[in-house]
């Protein structure tokens, strides 16, 4: 599969995967830039006011039509955090030209345009500011938004043990702030806002499908280009790998209560070892065996052994160097499932896996790498986000690393986890009886 | 094994089947791609909890939620072994789920495709309880049943079946409740195996880079000792057309009330291609009346009285079948209200024809993109394939389908009369402070 990065005028940049393989491909518009606390959340909320209405497009509804006359070409707008970076952007699947019914227009053609629409033209008022009343709508919205994480118990207690562990990182910071914040801005500063971004950024765009690069390159300078100021070239993200905290200090604590039956366990470890670091591979490798697969420590001791849960697994986050594990528990079993947790953390340092445990957890995780060839979306996550963090290995040649990781490597690997924060959400309802509620 | 093809010009993709001696069907649908997904399923889920065997006298009332904890438990073999481990060692993903009407195992791979398909025809056909791993087991579902409870989706959603069936199995949980587990015994477990296990009430289907030849050879080795089957019918009982309750509510942890409203469809065709059509019918007719591009959820959206968490759909069996809308909203009795008055606006108004044209392009679109996951494609094979339908028909269906068709199913599915509202809302006290 191919992958070239193609400067296209302006400043902008292409990267493009051409295959035939899919029926289906996307687009994706990006921009990046370091966290600033102060302005995530600005920008969050500024993503969901574009999306709600244009010049040509002036309602969400008029923009949802023009999207299904592309062929219901999926449009969302994406705000998420890549190592220190804020990502900002849009994106969207599109339907293979091979497969339009009528040929009347190009559902790629017509995507790059309702995008720069939004990023270029959303709805003004006679002043030159966004529209008062899809600024106050999306302010309420994003609101809720935040109220309504605690709906999720399992996503809620991982977003505050990240909150917490990551407290003195850029990426501590709420990417949707508080209600004050929120509640405070007004419609001048969100455009402000929305100015400066333009003027600061020029967007990036990733592209799997069948059109060839030049086609794309060509459509990207009619479309975007006349857009662009003509100095071209914002700066380049990059990720300060020296930032990143390399090993715990101390464990911290906390708990706290939801009225929901099962409690939330989540242990945050710094590994140590980030994305760019010759060790990456390996400690892929030791996360596999930790807990991802079905032979994984986690899955075989703490639930499977010990009944403790359905699920308990941990997933390496490689852009800042730090491990996450999570498990659902009753109340009374809290304090065992974590030392249960801990021991199996020890016997990985300690060299206690078999031959098959290790070789399995690399087979895992290079069934996993090829996977990523099967999905557009998949191709783009992972070459935006290693291009994000300046890590120039192909999918292959991922692949061709984690082949190599060594039993030593893994121990050396397991040797620099520590253990940082420790946070339990606790159910404080007692669980139904037999699970159900009443009828009326 | 002698093997038949089916093809569509539209999508550009075909598939092979047969039934092997054994009285396995199996599907083959070669697709270029990196990852191989095969799925064996049985046509057995929480819907068949009462059967009677051929010649016997009584029914057999099964404990709820025994082809949930069937599926975790036929993962552990006779010889100590784990089939996950088995899998993983080959380098493959294994999984296995539990619906109302069937149980699937399954597993993608890259690579040992031929070794991966014998290990899961092994396991699934060589069951293996006992006491203790039965045991085992009532502890990690326990939390998987707390898992859902504390979904307030999940909740929504089984209060909506709950309130509008009355007496159907639908109502029941899949997983069942801590107190059915308890009954649960390898006895019943081997039983149930016995029972619904049988190749003829099962299919194979397998997608990727594959040769058929290769999947029947597999087939031929490993299925040479399955068992006769033994003949049985399912007991159903007759549901009345009324819903058992019109409105449901239940106090749990969320920010803003959520809400569900379910129309009962009392017509739903016994014949499978007529289900079929009345499916593709009532996704056109879904999209076209609330989708994010028309005027019932833009108008309430506008307006403050709906937020971005907004779903509908129409699902349907050979049993059971409903239409249901739902979404996030401080009061969803206005929701239902004005959900009403926007429907007598349609009966009178019509519905556009740019809209019938537009919905048709996206239903297709969406059809077409299902195309490029082997996941997907095998999931959607075994359902048609239960569900007795030609794969292919679909996309042709949906070109085919006439707007006098439409309104009349309006008619069949939007009666007031028939519809439940289910709401989760806030609890009323202060409890959900947080506590540092």
């Amino acid at each position: 599969m191919i992958k070239n990065v193609i400067e296209a005028g302006k400043g902008m940049r292409l990267r493009i995967c051409q295959t035939d393989k899919f029926k289906t491909g996307m687009l994706s518009l990006t921009l990046a830039q370091p966290i600033d606390r102060e302005e995530v959340w600005k920008s969050t909320l500024l993503l969901s006011v574009l999306r709600r209405g244009t010049e040509k497009y002036p309602t969400l509804a008029a923009l949802n039509r023009r999207l299904d006359c592309l062929y219901g070409s999926e449009l969302g707008i994406r705000s998420f955090y890549c190592g220190d970076a804020h990502v900002l952007g849009f994106s969207a699947e599109i339907l293979d030209d091979a497969y339009l019914i009528d040929r009347e227009e190009s559902p790629l053609e017509g995507v790059l345009e309702v995008m720069c629409q939004m990023l270029f033209h959303p709805l003004l008022d006679e002043n030159g500011d966004l529209l008062s009343h899809y600024v106050e709508s999306e302010k309420q919205l994003q609101c809720d938004y935040i109220r309504a994480l605690k709906n999720r118990p399992r996503g809620y207690a991982m977003q505050r043990a990240k909150e917490l562990l990551y407290q003195n990182e850029p990426c501590g910071a709420s990417l949707y702030g508080s209600e004050e914040q929120i509640m405070a801005i007004t419609k001048r500063e969100l455009t402000a806002h929305w100015r400066s971004l333009l003027g600061r950024l020029v967007p990036d765009f990733f592209y799997v499908g069948s059109a060839d690069g030049e086609s794309v390159k060509a459509l990207l300078e009619k479309t975007v280009g006349k857009e662009l100021a003509q100095k071209n070239g914002s700066a380049v993200f990059v990720q300060d790998r020296n930032a990143m905290i390399r090993s715990a200090e101390r464990v911290t604590r906390y708990e706290e209560t939801l009225p929901v039956s099962q409690g939330q366990l989540i242990l945050g470890l710094r590994a140590g070892v980030a994305l760019w670091d010759a060790d990456f591979y390996a400690m892929a490798v030791y996360n596999e065996l930790l807990g991802v697969s079905p032979i994984s420590k986690l899955f075989v001791n703490v639930r499977e052994k010990q009944s403790l849960c359905y699920s308990c697994s941990s997933s390496y986050h490689a852009n800042k160097g730090t491990v996450f594990v999570s498990c659902g528990i009753e109340n009374a079993n809290r304090d065992r499932a974590e030392r249960e947790i801990l021991r199996q953390l020890d016997a990985i340092a300690a060299g206690d896996f078999s031959e098959e445990e290790f070789e399995g957890a690399k087979k895992s995780l290079l069934n996993a790498y090829r996977l990523i060839e099967d999905s557009p979306t998949a191709i783009e996550g992972y070459y935006l986000g290693r291009s994000l963090m300046g890590v120039a290995d192909t999918v292959e040649e991922a692949r061709a690393h984690v082949e190599k990781v060594t039993r030593e490597q893994v121990l050396s690997c397991a040797a620099r986890i520590s253990l940082d924060t420790v946070y339990y959400l606790r159910g404080t309802l007692a669980p139904k009886e037999d699970g159900e509620d009443e009828m009326e | 094994m002698k093997w038949n093809e089916s093809a569509s010009s539209l999508l550009r993709e075909h598939y092979y089947f047969g039934t092997h001696k054994s009285g396995l069907p199996i599907y083959v649908f070669p697709k270029r791609m990196t990852g191989t997904y095969a799925i064996l399923s049985a046509k057995y889920g929480s819907l068949d909890h009462r059967y009677r065997l051929l010649g016997q006298e009584r029914d057999v009332e099964i404990p709820d939620g025994v082809a949930h904890f069937l599926e975790h438990k036929l993962f552990e073999n006779e010889d100590g072994s784990d089939s996950f481990r088995q899998f993983t060692a080959l380098g493959a993903d294994a999984n296995a789920y539990t619906t109302y009407n069937r149980t699937a195992y399954l597993f993608s791979c890259t690579e040992h495709f031929s070794e991966c398909l014998a290990e899961l025809l092994n396991f699934v056909f060589h069951p293996y309880f006992t006491d203790a791993t039965v045991k085992k087991e009532q502890g990690i579902i326990a939390e998987e049943i707390r898992m859902y409870e504390d979904s307030p989706w999940d909740r929504a959603d089984r209060n909506l079946l709950r309130a509008m069936y009355q007496v159907h199995p639908v109502r029941k949980n899949i997983l069942g409740s801590e107190a059915s587990l308890a009954t649960i015994t390898p006895e019943l477990l081997y039983e149930c195996h016995r029972v619904f296990y049988h190749p003829s009430n099962m299919a194979l289907v397998v997608c990727g880079d594959v040769e058929r030849e290769e999947v029947a050879a597999v087939a031929d080795r490993i299925l040479a000792d399955v068992p006769r089957a033994k003949q049985f019918v399912r007991v159903t009982e007759r549901e009345p057309d009324d819903v058992g309750t019109s409105c449901v509510r239940t106090q749990m942890q969320v920010a803003k009330p959520l809400f569900c409203i379910g129309f009962k469809d009392i017509f739903v065709p016994r014949d499978a291609d007529a289900r079929l059509r009345r499916d593709a019918a009532m996704s056109l007719l879904g999209e076209m009346l609330f989708s994010r591009a028309e005027p019932f959820y833009n108008g309430l959206f506008e307006e403050g009285l709906l937020t971005s968490s907004y779903g509908f759909g129409y699902s349907c069996t050979d049993s059971f079948g409903y239409f249901g809308i739902s979404g996030e909203a401080a009061d969803p009795e206005q929701i239902q209200t004005r959900l009403y008055e926007y429907l007598d606006t349609v009966r009178k108004n019509g519905l556009p024809e740019e809209s019938f044209l537009r919905c048709r392009h996206v239903l297709y679109a969406d059809e077409v993109k299902a195309y490029d996951s082997t996941e997907e494609i095998a999931d959607r094979l075994l359902c048609a394939v239960f569900d007795g339908v030609e794969l292919f028909s679909y996309p042709s269906l949906l070109q085919d389908v006439t707007m006098e068709e439409l309104y009349a199913l309006m008619e069949e599915i939007f009666d007031p009369a028939r519809a439940t509202l289910s709401v989760i809302e806030p609890f009323s006290n202060e409890q959900d402070e947080r506590s540092e």
